[in-house]
């Protein structure tokens, strides 16, 4: 839309250009045409001496070219003025905002900035940034996207923009020698003269977001040191639940409930952290060849008591063979069963089952679903059911590690969840 | 003879919950704060297996395994347990035989150390047997 935005506003600029320059030359070639005609016909009325015609001709044109060269020192005058005082606007906008602006010249120099770029990369002046090349600015500044990866100069978005693209806007880190880390948000646009013509130059912005981060990457270490922090004292708890289980004569079922909320709490505890490491792009997997089937078993033993109302039912049909982390699929099929007991209809059973199709391995979460008006009674004043952290935790691992999840329900108010991984050979290798 | 079962863990709470559940579960317990403590334990009560957490003052996890391999190679083998998210790493870095993420499954520690024990028991009466056949 930016792009198609962009070629009309130049289009436009193009047609008024135009315009005008045919509307001046028009009124010279009209004002000329009606000078000569009219001074001719004066002329040969009052005058009858071919010499004197001569002469008066002679004044004539030189009078004609004396106003016209006074009337084109006004136009260019004003125009100069009309020129040199938008050019004064814009530098004075350039320079009072606060995001950094380069301009790149066609030598893939920067050629401009403003005093906010000099600020943000720590340069004495503006003009000191002036002649920096691509190579010498990733050297001098190293810049790399949010997962780490150096950004190579050529993929910037100015020498994009310099190449024609109008790249989309992407968040990068740089660190300028000496100073603290930048995080910033890039975008660049080509300046061309005229429409579909060469690049003459690029813009590019900078959007210094580098206090915002900081304080995204504080929430996250919030929220993972907070829930570290939790995970001992579930231990002690579950511990000593399991002790007392152990010692009481009878079934307690308050150390049932007590047992069953503490695998709770740590299944919690377990997506926060994962969370964090998803939202700050730190998520490491340890891919290998996992027997699915076997999850499935360690999945289904560890689930089958976490829910006092729902039965778990279903085994594995097959037994495929996936590229996965073991541990983090464990995870997000957990999360599936999770958010099953939470939206199925209350002692409603809930079947799971692994099967495969088409090289692909399917596992499923059948549940009769929770009727719509009573789902949304669960709902708070936010319109979240519950945290919703499985949901997320659960598609983003499915989605890391190359699998799809899906939804599907029938009229009879059935709903079945889906994960699905391309099936691999048991002596495939990545 | 019971096995016993070193627990090194600077939290006193979580050190005598593992201590009264291992000891229900028929092993001998010692309990240590630190790696340093640890140590000097051994010297005197020398474990089957070991269950270590990684964060500890004065002498973490990691710098107690290392000592510990450098005064015995063969040493008892060791069962991490840790909160944090890299337990596998920090495991695998050690030369641990088994690691736990906390909050653990109570019957999965005990079985874990029952097969240590287990495996630790067979080892030596294979070495006893090799030594009379010498």
């Amino acid at each position: 839309v930016r792009a198609v935005a962009a070629g009309s506003s130049l289009n436009l600029a193009e047609r008024r250009c135009r315009s005008l320059s045919v509307l001046v030359a028009g009124l010279y070639l009209a004002a000329g045409v009606v000078w000569i005609l009219f001074t001719d016909v004066i002329l040969y009325r009052l005058v009858d001496d071919p010499v004197l015609i001569a002469r008066f001709e002679t004044a004539k044109g030189w009078t004609f070219v004396g106003l016209t060269a006074a009337l084109l020192y006004v136009i260019v005058k004003w125009t100069i003025r009309g020129l040199a005082y938008s050019e004064a606007i814009t530098r004075a906008i350039i320079d009072s905002i606060a995001d950094g602006v380069l301009i790149i010249g066609p030598e893939r120099a920067i050629v401009g900035a403003n005093p906010a770029a000099a600020r943000m990369l720590g340069a004495e002046s503006a003009e000191a940034l002036i002649g920096l090349g691509p190579e010498e600015f990733a050297r001098r500044f190293r810049v790399t996207t949010d997962a780490g990866t150096v950004v190579a100069p050529d993929r910037y978005v100015s020498q994009r923009a310099l190449s024609g693209e109008v790249p989309p806007a992407y968040k990068a880190h740089l660190f300028p020698p000496g100073r603290d880390e930048l995080v910033i948000v890039s975008s660049a646009a080509p300046v061309r003269a005229s429409p579909g013509g060469p690049v003459e130059s690029a813009v590019s912005v900078m959007h210094d977001v580098t206090a915002l981060d900081g304080l995204d990457r504080l929430r996250e270490q919030f929220f993972a040191a907070a829930a570290h922090a939790f995970k001992t004292p579930v231990a002690i708890i579950k511990a000593h639940v399991f002790m007392a289980a152990r010692r009481s004569a009878a079934p307690d079922h308050s150390l049932e409930v007590l047992d069953r909320q503490c695998d709770r709490l740590a299944r919690i505890v377990e997506n926060l952290i994962l969370s964090g490491h998803l939202r700050s792009g730190t998520l490491r997997l340890d891919s290998e060849l996992v027997d699915w089937g076997s999850a499935v078993d360690t999945v289904t033993a560890e689930m089958a008591h976490a829910s006092a109302d729902h039965r778990l039912t279903g085994v594995p049909v097959a037994r495929p063979v996936v590229w996965a982390d073991r541990d983090r699929l464990i995870q997000a099929m957990r999360c599936a069963i999770e958010l099953a007991y939470r939206r199925a209809r209350a002692g409603a059973d809930v079947r799971i089952g692994l099967t495969t199709h088409d090289g692909r391995a399917r596992f499923q979460v059948a549940y009769e679903e929770l009727p719509l008006e009573h789902a949304l009674e669960h709902r708070d004043g936010a319109g979240y059911t519950g945290l919703e952290l499985e949901g997320y935790v659960m598609e983003s691992l499915v989605h890391a590690m190359g699998g799809t999840t899906c939804s599907q329900r029938t009229d009879a108010g059935d709903r079945t969840d889906v994960i699905e991984l391309p099936v691999r050979k048991r002596d495939a290798h990545a | 003879m019971p096995d016993r079962v070193l627990v090194v863990d600077d939290d006193p709470d979580i050190a005598e919950s593992l201590a009264m559940i291992l000891e229900d579960e028929g092993f001998a317990v010692t309990v240590a704060a630190n790696g340093a403590d640890a140590l000097r334990a051994m010297e005197s009560a020398p474990p089957a297996v070991i269950v270590l957490d990684m964060l500890m003052p004065v002498m973490d996890g990691a710098q107690f395994a290392g000592e510990l391999a450098r005064r015995d190679p063969d040493h008892a083998p060791i069962v991490v347990v840790s909160a944090t998210h890299d337990v596998r790493d920090r495991a695998h870095e050690i030369g641990a035989e088994a690691f736990l993420m906390k909050p653990f499954d109570v019957r999965t520690l005990c079985k874990t150390l029952a097969r240590l024990c287990e495996n630790g028991r067979r080892a030596g009466r294979q070495a006893q047997g090799g030594a009379t056949t010498v």
